[in-house]
């Protein structure tokens, strides 16, 4: 378990599943989504069953509110590239109920302090698609800055989009503040 | 598929050999994102990647005079929906470079790319210290999208990575400009 300010992340649990596939199909929530498909529980479940062998190329982990102990979505690093000290992140809030209230800028303080302080590695990076300026907020509230535009990078909702990639390294991170 | 100074033919299992020799050469791997040894078994592993799977394709590339094979060039993680792929490209013969046979293949691909496979963008990644590549991708008319920081370790520091893309569109009107 690793602890946020208002959101401790976990290892994700069998248990954990079904509620997750419930979030990556909702409609309010795959446009932000990089997949285009949706995905049945014996899906999900293989996916979940896949992450199971040690691996040390990713961690992805469960979104916990204190307070509640309601799991609200999840964080991730992904391809992890040891010889580089880089590694991907990912994170969604899953619970419509829990948007706009800081959870997500908190998870991802929370995951940078684990990426930067017990990895070691140097540079966290992520993908966002340009209309989803609320995320891009909530990025640069956690350090993040703009490194690059990928021009028509994905194809949603009939038209082509640009995605924004950002960027953060261990020094411009402040450990000490989490 | 040819070019003006190479060809582009499908990966043969035979060609495991010449491949291996190319990734085993420190000289060809240092501006190339391979760090840890490549061994036979991923050689043979990629080229029947290459030649069975819908998201990804790879091609030999050969001197178009002699037919002599120079180096590889591939499109990796094709995204059929977002109509995306990552180009990469290696020329594994050192007696070539410098001397336009990758911009050549380059180009080639492209036109693999855009008008038989019908794709969108393709992009590919390079870094900030592989001057011969970005200035070949350049001349190819990839345009700069940004720089990812610190992405690329190398010789003692850190360097950043460059994201290079071309759009269909971008592909056309060269195309139709005659610049190709």
């Amino acid at each position: 378990m690793i602890n946020g300010k208002k959101v401790y992340l976990r290892a994700l649990e069998r248990t954990d599943v079904a509620r997750m596939q419930q979030w990556i199909n909702d409609p309010d929530i795959t446009p932000y989504l990089i997949s285009h498909f949706p995905y049945s529980l014996d899906q999900e479940m293989a996916w979940y069953n896949s992450k199971q062998r040690p691996e040390s190329k990713e961690v992805i982990l469960g979104i916990v509110e204190k307070t509640t102990d309601i799991h609200v979505g999840n964080i991730g690093l992904h391809g992890i590239d040891w010889v580089n000290s880089v590694a991907e992140v990912g994170i969604f809030i899953g619970d419509k109920g829990y948007w706009s209230k800081g959870l997500g800028t908190d998870a991802m303080a929370t995951m940078l302090s684990y990426a930067f302080g017990e990895l070691n590695l140097n540079r966290i990076f992520l993908n966002v698609f340009k209309f989803n300026e609320r995320a891009i907020r909530s990025y640069e509230k956690c350090g993040f800055v703009v490194e690059a535009v990928l021009r028509d990078d994905v194809f949603k909702n009939n038209r082509y989009h640009d995605t924004v990639v950002m960027g953060i390294l261990r020094d411009e991170f402040d450990i000490r503040g989490r | 598929m040819e070019g003006n100074l190479t060809k582009l033919r499908p990966l043969e299992q035979q060609d495991s050999e010449i491949l291996f020799s190319w990734y085993r050469d420190l000289e060809v791997t240092d501006l190339l994102d391979i760090d840890l040894p490549v061994g036979m078994i991923s050689i043979i592993d990629m080229i029947t990647k290459k030649t069975t799977s819908t998201d990804t394709v790879g091609f030999m590339v050969e001197d178009r005079k002699s037919d002599i094979p120079i180096g590889v060039i591939m499109l990796n993680s094709i995204n059929w929906v977002d109509r995306k792929a990552e180009l990469g490209i290696m020329i594994g013969d050192k007696g070539y470079w410098s001397k336009g046979y990758g911009e050549d293949a380059a180009k080639t691909l492209l036109g693999y790319a855009f008008n038989r496979l019908d794709l969108h963008r393709i992009f590919l990644k390079t870094y900030s210290f592989n001057e011969r590549a970005i200035r070949c991708f350049e001349k190819c008319g990839f345009k700069e999208e940004g720089r990812l920081r610190a992405g690329r370790y190398w010789k003692g520091k850190r360097h950043d990575v460059l994201v290079m893309s071309m759009i269909s569109d971008e592909f056309l009107e060269a195309m139709r400009n005659d610049q190709w």
